[in-house]
């Protein structure tokens, strides 16, 4: 049994223009200390997916189907003071938006204090102590001081830093990271992303890495999951998701990436943009975008599949699965995109970049 | 809100103003009918009207406002009834707009000043001489703000007729003038009276007998013990009486007193020379006898033992010192307007010397006599009122309650008609401001009477048995004010043919529930012998 | 910065402003139209030497900014003088009315707040539930009802009808039990609005609040939604509140001068409408003085809770 099992998970909004599926029939497993990453656009779904685990979809949203065992449990359908015990303690999610997820009028050591308070976990001199040693363990430099500060007195990469220590402070076995390095510059992200690496092995922590930043999963995944208009296009392990994305829009985004170290302005490489939530495209959702669509793609929906034999992906596998009509062979040209693997710098860094072999194929720049 | 606001007088010496109209009751005066000016004009009100507007070359419709103030829904009601008249005859197109008194007040008191293409709804209430009524309104030297003269009418023969009548002290020849002065004011119209009203009381009948109320506001708690009235509220001895006063006493001493409230809570403390009664009758007090040695001249024989609150005892000194205190004070024309000066005799016979001759001077003489020590500066009334009266002033919660309890040391000894001491030993009045809340407070039983309580609750009140209402005919007329300074205003016409349109029956009966009666003149019928039934334009 | 310097910083800036409030409130008195001495003399027709000795006696027949100064030192050491018009001394008649407004004005807004705070909460977290409904409605009759109509109503029901209360003040210290029992229907009169208003803002702010992402971050960190609520909603969505309970001390003296009336209660209001009906000029202006101060010192203390509750405040500047 998985550490955390997502079957069929299902998140429906409801907007004043309609209905919005944000999350489509998700289904995915972390085991035990892995790191995992879902990848994908803004508005793909991602974030709706892990506040679900927590069943902290609030209004206008609404979980109407689907899983979240946590330990084989069902976190939907737990009891309110248990799902409260869960929360923080067994799963805890360190939010976007830093200086937004920490309550202004309280500081910084007593919000830490607070939740090891609520789950019983220290209390009094000990909490205090334990929060100060949390914040050095994050690498915050004079942690005694910033015990003591308001959320606004942080800098942004400071605040996502006491927010991971907030996160960490009842030794989570999962800890779900949305998109943690938004807005930071690149010498913290890569400081913080290492820093989740090391926090990761020495607290035995699996971690649910949210992000549209690949580079970021580059750096410290096991495995992926894409995501596009709430649906799964693609799981794999790491190494196979970059060496061989088996979704065009995998490929799409990978072609987008940067190498770390080098300019980090995003370039646009998937022409359109995300597709209507309210009416999302027919057939396979990627389509109107996709360089390798045809008539079929635009009627028939493809099903999640084994690249490997076409068959049914199944969710407590640990291969490598996507949803393109490829796979099963119901696409008549195929397509036309290679992975060309760059190693230009001493320690190996990955960079991928595709290569235009097709004479269809799409250009990146 | 609020009870009578404006400002006012020791009763029988001074107009008031008045925000809010004291409720009255049912018409006691027969007063003039409406067919009385047939003979100045033959025509009707409408073609009074047009030959005014062609003699002042104003075309019809002419536009102009009828005022009220908001704290008085009867009369802003009789505007509206008026307003609805003037605007049927296709003359006028007249719009109605209510104010704040305080705003009311300063309109009104303006309104010439500022040429205000204004009509306003009023009422006054005077004392027991006719002068009240007619100087105020109409002489020359009262125009607004030193009077209530508020279109600043003009007119010599007026002020003439005003002057003698004020100068002449022959009952008689002074009934000839002021009917002469309501003749011509009746032709001339530079105000129109409406409505003569009445003064009310409510009280619990389990917890008082009989009441009587006195015509005047101001003077109703001299009905507790009044030895010159011959009036006392009869109860068991030792007992309180709590009534109500409808604001704050402002200020108690007699030369500053500038509100009828302070006058209400004051009357059973001073007493003056002479007195009026509930009938208007002239009565000695603190004089036992006084006669008129010439016509500036008056001989008084005073009281001997009588006793103030604070242990002097009345001399003929006390009552020059009473008079000579208001040079210079705010009141200083109750007394200056013809007082010259006091010849003490001997310690209670004097003389008092008039600097003219002065019709009103019996009602007026009666002004609170005070300690020497006031006079000298030692006795501070504003904070201690002391006389010679039934009651001495016990004590002043500001805003809560003003305290009387009964003087033993009053010098009255008893006669068949009032006993030698009042039964009711406390008088507590309670400040209770709003109609409505003085009617719940008398009916919880906290108060034993009240006085200005609503039209409509006094109807109310009066159908259930535990309550009886005594009403008297009281000195205050309703009127409206022309903007005489202004055309077609200035045509005599056009007021006399207004003044025909006024549905007087409609309102007293209506708006006042057929309390008051209706009026054609400014004296009221209370004053019956300057009151005219009837007016013979031709005389 | 600490809160007691920043109490110090407020309240020395508060200083200019008060100033400002003397000069206001001392040529709007005189600029309102009448003439004391009219009144004083009862509009009659009176001798010149007379009326120019009265203006002198009450220093009228100096320039307007002499009288200013000269009030101002007496403001300055609380020597207001006699009223010309009541012979009283201003400072003690003022003084006397006070502790009924005060008493009448602190027990209306403890209880609109100890309404309104809780209903208003209640509404934010049963919002569209029938508890929100009913606080709505509750609310919009709370306000939409005038005070004249609703005291009146309340003291034929319970003082005449019931006899549960006295009609009038009894003759008991403020400080008693026979006024503290008198006390409730004129302060559940002033207070019925206060606390719609208070309901209707907390519940705003508290939905406001509720949808902010701190709040989702401290369920998902497993705090009791009691916590949630009480400790991290309530505090943030209290600085509205806040504001408004400071400035409801406008509203408690205009609600004052009609409650008052209709409970004859001896207050600020009372001697208010009274003294303006005098043109009784001194004691409307200290008055109307103290309602300045009190203004500003609630919003010095708004200022100042604000600062406590939201350090974002105190840190600014
Ligand atoms: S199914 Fe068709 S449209 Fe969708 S990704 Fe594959 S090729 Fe592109």
């Amino acid at each position: 049994m998985a550490l955390l099992e997502v079957e069929n998970l299902t998140v429906q909004f409801y907007t004043e223009d309609g209905v919005v599926r944000a999350v489509d029939g998700l289904s995915y497993e972390i085991e035990a200390g892995e790191t995992f990453a879902i990848v994908g656009e803004s508005g793909a779904g991602k974030s709706v997916a892990s506040l679900s685990l927590l069943d902290l979809v609030g209004r206008p949203g609404e979980i109407v189907d689907g899983e979240v065992r946590f330990r084989g449990r069902n976190v939907l359908e737990l009891p309110r003071e248990e799902l409260r015990r869960l929360r923080g303690n067994d799963v805890a999610i360190v939010f976007q938006d830093s200086q937004a997820a920490l309550d202004p009028v309280y500081t910084v050591g007593e919000q830490i204090v607070e939740t090891m308070r609520a789950h019983e976990v220290a209390s009094g001199r000990e909490a205090r102590e334990r929060a100060i040693a949390l914040l050095e363990r994050v690498g915050i430099a004079d942690a005694q001081s910033r015990y003591s500060d308001y959320p606004h007195e942080l800098s942004g990469g400071i605040a996502q830093r006491v927010l991971v220590a907030v996160g960490l402070s009842c030794e989570p076995d999962l800890l779900i990271l949305d998109e943690p390095t938004t807005g930071l510059d690149v010498t913290i992200q890569a400081q913080l992303l290492e820093l989740l690496e090391e926090l990761a092995s020495s607290f035995e922590t699996a971690i649910q890495l949210v992000t549209h930043d690949l580079g970021v999963v580059a750096e410290c995944c096991d495995r992926v999951l894409v995501m596009y208009g709430g649906r799964a296009v693609e799981r794999a392990p790491v190494e196979e998701l970059f060496y061989d994305p088996a979704h065009p829009y995998t490929a799409g985004l990978l072609a987008s990436i940067p190498r770390i170290g080098a300019d980090r302005e995003r370039l646009p490489s998937l022409p359109g943009g995300p597709p209507n939530p309210i009416q999302p495209p027919t057939g396979c959702r990627f389509h109107p975008r996709c360089p390798y669509a045809e008539e079929v793609c635009a009627t028939s929906e493809p099903d999640l599949v084994e690249t490997e034999t076409g068959t049914a992906a199944d969710a407590t596998r640990q291969d490598h699965v996507a949803a393109c009509h490829e796979h099963t062979g119901d696409l008549e040209d195929g397509l036309g995109y290679a992975v060309r693997v760059v190693d230009d710098s001493p320690d190996a860094t990955r960079g991928t970049s595709p290569g235009g072999s097709s004479g269809r194929g799409h250009d990146d720049r | 809100m609020g009870c009578r606001k404006g400002f006012d007088e020791r009763v029988g010496r001074r107009t008031i103003l008045r925000g809010l109209g004291a409720v009255g009751t049912i018409g006691l005066s027969g007063c003039i009918t409406a067919e009385r000016d047939d003979r100045i004009s033959e025509s009707g009100p409408t073609e009074l009207i047009q030959r005014g507007f062609e003699a002042t070359g104003v075309d019809a419709p002419f536009e102009t406002t009828i005022y009220a103030n908001a704290e008085n829904g009867e009369r802003s009601r009789w505007a509206q009834l008026v307003q609805h008249e003037l605007n049927e005859t296709g003359l006028f197109d007249v719009d109605f707009e209510q104010l704040e008194w305080g705003s009311y007040e300063q309109l009104c008191l303006n309104m010439a000043d500022n040429a205000e293409n204004a009509l306003v709804t009023l009422d006054i209430s005077g004392g027991w001489d006719p002068h009240t009524y007619v100087n105020s309104l109409f002489h020359s030297d009262r125009r607004s703000p030193n009077g209530f003269n508020f279109n600043h009418y003009t007119d010599d023969r007026t002020d003439e007729l005003i002057d003698s009548g004020l100068a002449e002290s022959d009952p008689e020849r002074r009934a000839d003038i002021y009917r002469e002065l309501q003749e011509r004011l009746a032709r001339q119209v530079p105000i129109s009276i409406v409505r003569s009203g009445e003064e009310t009381a409510i009280y619990r009948c389990d917890a008082i007998d009989d009441w009587r109320q006195y015509p005047l506001p101001g003077s109703e708690y001299d009905a507790v013990y009044t030895p010159y009235g011959r009036e006392f509220l009869e109860s068991e001895d030792g007992a309180e009486l709590v009534v109500d006063l409808p604001a704050t006493v402002s200020n108690p001493d007699p030369v500053r007193m500038n509100d009828t409230t302070s006058n209400m809570a004051t009357t059973p403390i001073y007493e003056g020379l002479l007195a009026v009664d509930f009938e208007g009758a002239v009565r000695p007090s603190l004089a036992t006898d006084w006669e008129q040695l010439d016509p500036t001249t008056y001989r008084f024989e005073l009281r001997g033992d009588v006793a103030f609150h604070n242990g002097e005892t009345l001399t003929a000194d006390h009552v020059r010192a009473t008079f000579e205190r208001y040079a210079g004070t705010p009141r200083e024309t109750d007394v200056y307007d013809w007082y010259e000066d006091t010849v003490v005799i001997d310690e209670t016979e004097l003389e008092i010397h008039l600097e003219r001759e002065y019709g009103p001077f019996e009602v007026s003489v009666g002004v609170p006599i005070v300690p020497l020590a006031a006079s000298e500066g030692a006795l501070d009334l504003s904070e201690e009122p002391t006389g010679t009266g039934p009651y001495r002033f016990d004590e002043y919660a500001d805003g809560e309650y003003w305290r009387l309890r009964r003087f033993d040391g009053h010098w009255f000894d008893g006669d068949e008609s009032v006993p030698e001491r009042p039964p009711v030993e406390t008088i507590t009045m309670r400040i209770v401001p709003d109609p409505a809340s003085r009617r719940a407070a008398i009916e919880a039983g906290e108060l034993d009477l009240a006085t200005q309580i609503s039209a409509a609750d006094v109807t109310d009140l009066e159908t259930q048995s535990a309550y009886c209402v005594e009403r008297s005919a009281a000195g205050a007329i309703d009127f409206l004010v022309y903007p005489a300074y202004l055309e077609p205003f200035t045509n005599a016409d056009v007021r006399r043919g207004i003044d025909r349109l006024i549905p007087r029956e409609t309102i007293v009966e209506d708006v006042y529930a057929g309390v008051g009666a209706v009026a054609y003149t400014p004296i009221p019928p209370l004053l019956e012998e300057f009151a005219v039934d009837s007016l013979d334009p031709d005389r | 910065m600490s809160i007691i310097r920043y109490t110090l910083r407020r309240a020395l800036t508060a200083v200019p402003v008060l100033l400002g409030a003397t000069a206001i409130t001392f040529s709007f008195v005189y600029l309102t139209p009448g003439d004391p001495v009219d009144v004083l003399v009862g509009f009659d027709h009176v001798d010149p030497e007379t009326r120019a000795a009265l203006r002198a006696e009450y220093n009228l027949d100096r320039p307007l900014w002499q009288q200013y100064l000269l009030w101002l030192g007496d403001v300055v050491t609380f020597e207001f003088g006699e009223s010309p018009i009541t012979g009283r001394d201003v400072g003690e008649t003022v003084a006397s009315r006070l502790p009924h407004t005060v008493a009448l004005g602190v027990a209306s807004w403890t209880l609109s707040l100890a309404i309104g705070v809780p209903l208003g909460i209640l509404a934010a977290i049963k919002q569209g539930q029938p508890a929100d409904e009913a606080s709505r409605i509750a609310a919009l009759v709370g306000i939409a009802t005038p005070n004249f109509w609703l005291g009146l109503v309340l003291l034929f029901v319970f003082a005449v009808h019931l006899g549960w209360v006295r009609v009038t003040p009894p003759d008991a210290p403020l400080v008693s039990l026979e006024m503290a029992w008198f006390v409730i229907l004129p302060t559940v009169t002033l207070a019925t609005a206060l606390a719609a208003i208070v309901t209707r803002l907390m519940r705003s702010s508290m939905r406001r609040e509720l949808d902010r992402e701190y709040v989702r971050a401290a369920r998902a960190r497993g705090l009791r939604e009691r916590t949630v609520i009480l400790k991290h909603v309530l505090r943030n969505a209290s600085t509205a509140v806040v504001t408004v309970a400071g400035l409801q001390i406008a509203f408690l003296v205009d609600g004052a001068v009609v409650v008052e009336h209709v409970f004859s209660w001896p207050g600020m209001g009372q001697l208010l409408v009274e003294s303006i009906g005098r043109r009784d000029v001194s004691v409307v202006q200290a008055s109307v003085l103290l309602i300045a101060v009190a203004t500003v010192a609630a919003n010095l203390l708004v200022d100042v809770a604000y600062a406590i509750i939201d350090p974002r405040i105190r840190h600014d500047r």
